[in-house]
């Protein structure tokens, strides 16, 4: 219980510091935090598949491809919070959010799922047991996924190719940031 | 089933793969593909009526489901092909005839920029009308006559840049849709009242019912409307006249020996529900015996070589209605069978001549033709012979045995009409005989270029022309053939070919020959013109066929007109209020508008408010709180 | 053995300051990572409801969740690129001339 509580305090400190944090940057290492606490909890959850990927899908590869963005576009400018326009904006986004969030907590917490006596089946969770439900019943879900990426892939090539020539100058500053 | 998938079939692939490779294709692949597609449907076709020849029992039909096409509420519907000694006819003869004139149009549309298309149109047409004489029940029938309207009024208008062509073909589609509603309707109540439209079901009802209830004489006219429609009898025939805007070859193929049979071969398909309506039974008699009078009246002092043979059509299959009404089935099949021979040859020599005279299809500006056309001559000469009922040629005996029976049966008024119409038609086949090829041409130069047509298209014209001369000796034969398919009646006997009385057949003859003694002395002794005549008050009449268009016009077209204008007219008082809720509303967005601020968060909020207001709504559904 | 329900409760909290995080920022790029928390709190329930029911069904769909992240985040990225070439300036309510 007291490993459940530091972990989620953890996890909560790198939630509230990536909304927080002044700075892109800032957030994006909260967020590592952040992902990095839930890579434990899925351990602890008996997901050893998942806690891996989590580690190497976000925290590996997301996370990079943030702060190269982050890198990118904020290098050398000012790149603080602008100020707050919308009126009551930030007022009504803190009320609904306690709202839901307290709401589905409460909920959660209150009304406990009965939970199944017995001993968890072979593999669970584990490397063979992904293995074996991605590769067999669940072979469409694998799929789309892989679909899914492809489809990203060729999104982002068709969103970042080079403009046709009426505005050469743009294609220089793409090539040059 | 054996063998009738691939007869049906590979007339629509031919179709499709011109259709979808026209552009791939040699300039003659489409025009030589087309027509060995057919010859092979042909020769399928003679395998198939082979087997039904060698069939065993009564009943010599080849039949077989498809698939189960409409299932699930009412009696099942079948996709069924069906054929028995009639359809097998039939199946002959669109294959065949329909082969010979593929492979005349070769010839005739070498030069014409859509000819992929044509050809494409043609095995199209071919597809439909197998379909049609194959199909096993009224509703695959029906699909198939919907099909052959639809080829037919896609070949009328092939040549869609003239303005006639267009109308001419809207004008058959039109009248042959009205046709095709009356097939609806009567298929209908057949349905209602006998749960299944497939031709052995038909039969079996049939010949257990009682003759002479309004039903059976109300679905039976319904059908008829529809033969009526297809095969241009009166109220419903101008759209043939018109449809020969279409190229040559397709008025052979569609317009006289094919399609616009199609209704004479409803009416013998279904003669037991004819035996059961005796009033529309005569009416098609008479409607028949009129068409044939009025139309070789008609024809009498047309100016175009191709409108001649149009009412000359319409005349014949006025005869083959006749026959139907007066239950000489055998002899109407074996009139449609010598008739598709000596019009199609008719017309493809009639083609032939125009081809010659480069498109030129004014009788005033040919004459004299024979010595540059020998071989057209020939056939034409062989056709016209046929047509009019010269012993021995094919004619004279398919319209004596319809007259006979006629007279047999106690029909002497048809009798006469037919008797007189037969000195008609020998008269103005032999007119338009003299006036193309004998006297004196009347425009020398295009006399001087006049010539044969190539051998592609001289010889199917010449092997139509020999059935002309010798396709009354099938007779004997189609006897035999068809017993079997019209035995399913007490009357079967007065089906087969009957012979009348010799005085009949000697007025008849002799009628023929004074007309064609009366043709030769007003057009190759006198040299009368081709305008003589239609100055004055029937000749006029006669030229513009009665003036049918105009009373339609006046009787049918312009009231309904009137009716869609008022339509028109309420249509849009409703729509002004329509309009009015739509300004309506128009407004009521506009004020709604600025809630789209742009802004993605507002957005987001939004989104917010609703996922708090669904955690509410479960929250309560499950009580906690309430 | 982790209490599951505070687990799911836990969840709940992340998504709840993940969605404050999208509503508030204003740079596309915290919110973008805002968003790829909420994501992460709806696969810790998945993930936490599989330990509990002893299913892998609720794996399978984080996996998928994790799937879907990758490709929207690539996705994601490039549009906030392209608009930052446009626009200079990193602002989500710039973004906002279609607006009734």
């Amino acid at each position: 219980m007291i490993g459940f509580i530091i972990l989620a305090i953890v996890s909560l400190v790198g939630a509230f510091g990536v909304i927080i944090a002044r700075q892109p940057v800032h957030s994006a290492l909260f967020l590592v935090l952040n992902i990095l606490s839930l890579a434990v909890f899925y351990i602890l959850l008996t997901a050893e598949f998942l806690a891996a990927a989590q580690v190497i899908v976000y925290a590996g590869a997301i996370m990079v491809l943030f702060l190269f963005v982050v890198t990118l576009l904020t290098a050398g400018k000012d790149d603080r919070e602008p100020k707050e326009t919308l009126q009551d904006q930030r007022f009504w986004a803190g009320v609904l959010a306690v709202l839901m969030g307290g709401g589905l907590a409460v909920l959660a917490v209150k009304f406990p799922s009965r939970s199944i006596p017995l001993s968890l089946p072979q593999n669970f969770g584990n490397l063979h047991g992904m293995g074996a439900i991605l590769w067999g019943p669940d072979f469409i879900y694998l799929a789309g996924v892989a679909l899914m990426l492809l489809t990203a892939a060729v999104g982002v090539l068709v969103l970042n190719k080079p403009r046709p020539a009426s505005k050469p100058k743009a294609r220089w500053e793409e090539g040059e940031s | 089933m054996q063998g009738l998938v691939e007869i049906l079939v590979l007339p629509l692939l031919g179709a499709a793969t011109i259709t979808a490779f026209k552009g791939l294709m040699p300039k003659k692949l489409p025009g030589i593909w087309a027509s060995l597609l057919v010859a092979v449907s042909f020769l399928l076709s003679i395998l198939a009526d082979r087997r039904v020849a060698t069939l065993s029992g009564s009943h010599h039909v080849i039949t077989g489901v498809l698939w189960n096409w409409v299932t699930g509420f009412g009696a099942a519907i079948h996709f069924r092909l069906y054929l028995d000694p009639l359809s097998a006819v039939w199946l002959l003869i669109i294959t065949g005839v329909g082969a010979l004139i593929h492979i005349y149009s070769i010839g005739y549309m070498h030069d014409d920029a859509g000819q992929p298309r044509f050809f494409a149109y043609l095995n199209f047409f071919i597809f439909s009308m197998l379909l049609l004489v194959l199909a096993g029940n009224l509703i695959v029938l029906l699909i198939g006559w919907a099909l052959v309207g639809l080829a037919s009024y896609l070949l009328i208008g092939f040549w869609y840049e003239r303005p006639t062509a267009v109308a001419a073909a809207k004008k058959a589609f039109v009248m042959n849709t009205l046709g095709d509603v009356g097939i609806l309707l009567g298929l209908a109540l057949l349905y209602i009242h006998y749960h299944g439209v497939g031709y052995p079901h038909l039969f079996q009802a049939f010949s257990q019912a009682k003759p002479g209830s309004a039903f059976f004489e109300w679905s039976a006219f319904l059908l008829y409307v529809g033969a009526m429609a297809k095969s241009a009898q009166f109220p419903l025939h101008m759209w043939l006249a018109d449809a020969m805007e279409g190229p040559t070859p397709v008025s052979a193929l569609i317009h006289a020996a094919t399609m616009v049979t199609a209704g004479v071969y409803l009416m013998t398909r279904l003669y037991p529900l004819l035996r059961l309506a005796p009033i529309t039974h005569e009416l098609i008699g008479a409607i028949g015996a009129f068409t044939a009078i009025f139309a070789a009246s008609v024809a009498f002092f047309q100016q175009d070589i191709k409108k001649v043979l149009a009412y000359s059509t319409l005349s014949q299959l006025g005869y083959m209605f006749l026959g139907i009404g007066v239950s000489a089935y055998t002899a109407s099949v074996f009139h449609f069978m010598t008739h598709a021979f000596f019009k199609a040859c008719l017309f493809l020599a009639a083609g032939s001549v125009i081809h010659g005279l480069s498109g030129e299809q004014d009788l005033g500006q040919m004459g004299g033709l024979a010595r540059k056309m020998p071989w057209t001559m020939a056939s034409f000469l062989a056709a016209t012979l046929a047509i009019s009922g010269i012993p021995p040629f094919s004619g004279y005996f398919s319209k004596e045995a319809i007259l006979g029976q006629a007279y047999n049966s106690g029909h002497y008024f048809l009798w006469g009409i037919g008797v007189f119409t037969a000195g008609m038609t020998a008269f103005y086949m032999f007119r338009l005989f003299f006036l193309t090829f004998l006297g004196k041409p009347r425009n020398q130069k295009l006399h001087d270029h006049a010539h044969e047509a190539p051998l592609v298209m001289t010889i199917p014209v010449v092997i139509l022309g020999v059935l002309a001369v010798v396709g009354g000796a099938f007779g004997g034969w189609l006897n035999g053939w068809l017993k079997p398919a019209f035995a399913l009646y007490p009357g079967a006997a007065h089906a087969a070919l009957e012979s009348g009385p010799l005085f009949g057949t000697i007025v008849t003859v002799a009628l023929a020959v004074v007309a064609f003694i009366v043709a030769f002395l007003l057009y190759v002794r006198r040299d009368t013109a081709p305008k003589a005549g239609t100055e004055q008050a029937p000749g006029h009449w006669m030229l513009h066929a009665w003036g049918m268009d105009l009373v339609w016009m006046a009787i049918v077209v312009n009231p309904l007109k009137l009716v869609g204008q008022a339509m028109g007219a309420v249509e849009r008082t409703i729509l002004a209020g329509v309009t009015g809720l739509a300004a309506g509303v128009q407004s009521w967005a506009t004020d709604l508008a600025p809630i789209q601020t742009g802004y993605v968060r507002r957005y987001a909020l939004s989104i917010m408010v609703g996922g708090v207001a669904l955690l509410a709504y479960y929250l309560i559904r499950i009580g906690f709180i309430s | 053995m982790i209490p599951l329900n505070d687990v799911v409760g836990l969840a709940a909290v992340i998504f709840a300051v993940g969605a404050v995080g999208v509503l508030v920022r204003k740079n596309p790029l915290v919110m973008f990572m805002a968003a790829e928390m909420m994501w992460n709190a709806a696969a810790l329930v998945f993930v936490a409801y599989a330990r509990s029911f002893h299913a892998m069904t609720g794996q399978v769909m984080a996996f998928i969740i994790i799937g879907t992240a990758a490709a929207e985040v690539g996705i994601g990225l490039a549009i906030i690129v392209s608009v930052y070439h446009h626009r200079h300036r990193l602002d989500i309510d710039e973004v906002s001339q279609l607006k009734g």
